[in-house]
């Protein structure tokens, strides 16, 4: 598995981010919509690492450990905050609540989506093809 | 000199005189020293500016440059004003790159020539406000330059958005997305956050995974479109 820890700043994530599609990605997933779908939940998770779970605190760290096997890519993503475990929600919010979107629109894209049991940390499996 | 003539000239001049006060001022900008003084200063001195070329257009159709050159540098202003964007080196070259700019197109109105567009510090603009702005009838068009994803970049466009929306009344608005640009769901959330003040939303040339991603969060909602050009979201 490999591993990352980037600083809690948006500045941070934002190049973390940028990395991780150009060199992960973009190389295990060959359409653009699925480049950018998996773009998409990485930076919503990491969002509300940096947000949520670390509460914008520019002294704690995100942690991203990746994995593959075959045609299966398994990401995980932690923060150093107290964690819990949210209820994903099933279905979209009213269109004039400005938040709650991520872990639902998320849940709909990928294969996959746990949390440990601190609730600190959010695995993710993306298997190409779905 | 008709009398129409006579405001041109009135508002060139005044407003060279507003560009030459600022020229000592801005010293400390390149080295990221800016106050929140002057930067409320300029960014009242550009909105002027915007005003009178919009107004005197009819009387001289090289205002146009000038008015959305103004327009897109107010936009700017407002969010280093507001502590939306932090002041650095960097910014402090832009604005005095804007101020030089607004100063030579003066120098060029009075001198009877053409003026430029710049075009590339109104790229560097829009990299930092996240959008480029387009008022055109009934429509505000939020052209995005950029993907918005992280908060401090929603913050922006959405400062940028309600600016304009207050501003211009329109009750139709359009963030375009040209194609390639993307929404976090704090973007798209954002944006629904509008949906009472106006009468429809419009994403134009979303890329296919946001297309995707729109009809999860407002599919059925008939204040949210989907369009493929501007044309499409009528007067």
């Amino acid at each position: 598995m490999e591993k990352r820890k980037v600083s809690n700043t948006e500045k941070a994530v934002g190049e973390f981010l940028e990395w991780f599609k150009k060199e992960v990605l973009n190389s295990f997933f060959t359409t653009e919509y699925d480049q950018d779908s998996a773009e998409y939940v990485a930076l919503e998770i990491l969002n509300n690492a940096l947000e949520h779970g670390n509460g914008k605190d520019e002294s704690k760290k995100i942690t991203i450990e990746w994995s593959f096997n075959g045609d299966e890519l398994t990401v995980a993503i932690a923060d150093e905050g107290r964690g819990f475990t949210p209820a994903i929600p099933v279905e979209t919010p009213p269109i004039t609540q400005t938040r709650g979107r991520g872990l639902f629109s998320v849940h709909e894209i990928v294969s996959s989506l746990t949390f440990s049991e601190r609730g600190n940390q959010v695995i993710l499996t993306f298997r190409k093809g779905e | 000199m008709s009398e129409m003539t006579e405001m041109v000239q009135t508002f060139i001049s005044d407003s060279q005189t507003l560009a030459e006060e600022f020229h000592e001022l801005t010293d400390g900008f390149e080295s990221g020293q800016a106050s929140t003084e002057t930067i409320g200063a300029i960014f009242r001195a550009v909105h002027s500016m915007k005003g009178g070329s919009g107004f005197l257009i009819g009387e001289d159709a090289r205002l146009a440059v000038l008015n959305k050159f103004c327009h897109e540098f107010e936009n700017f202003l407002s969010l280093v004003r507001d502590g939306k964007i932090k002041v650095d080196p960097e910014v402090g070259r832009l604005i005095n790159k804007g101020l030089d700019a607004v100063a030579d197109d003066l120098d060029r109105l009075e001198g009877g020539q053409t003026i430029n567009s710049h075009q590339d510090i109104l790229g560097d603009l829009a990299a930092f406000s996240m959008v480029e702005v387009e008022v055109r009838d009934n429509l505000v068009i939020f052209h995005v330059a950029k993907d918005i994803k992280m908060q401090g970049e929603v913050d922006r466009f959405i400062a940028i958005a309600t600016k304009e929306i207050e501003e211009t009344k329109k009750r139709k608005i359009v963030v375009d997305l040209q194609g390639k640009f993307k929404l976090s769901s704090l973007a798209f959330g954002s944006i629904f956050g509008f949906i009472d003040q106006v009468e429809k939303i419009f994403f134009c040339k979303p890329s296919a995974f946001m297309k995707t991603v729109l009809q999860r969060f407002g599919g059925n909602n008939p204040k949210i479109g989907v369009v493929n050009s501007i044309e499409e979201c009528g007067d």
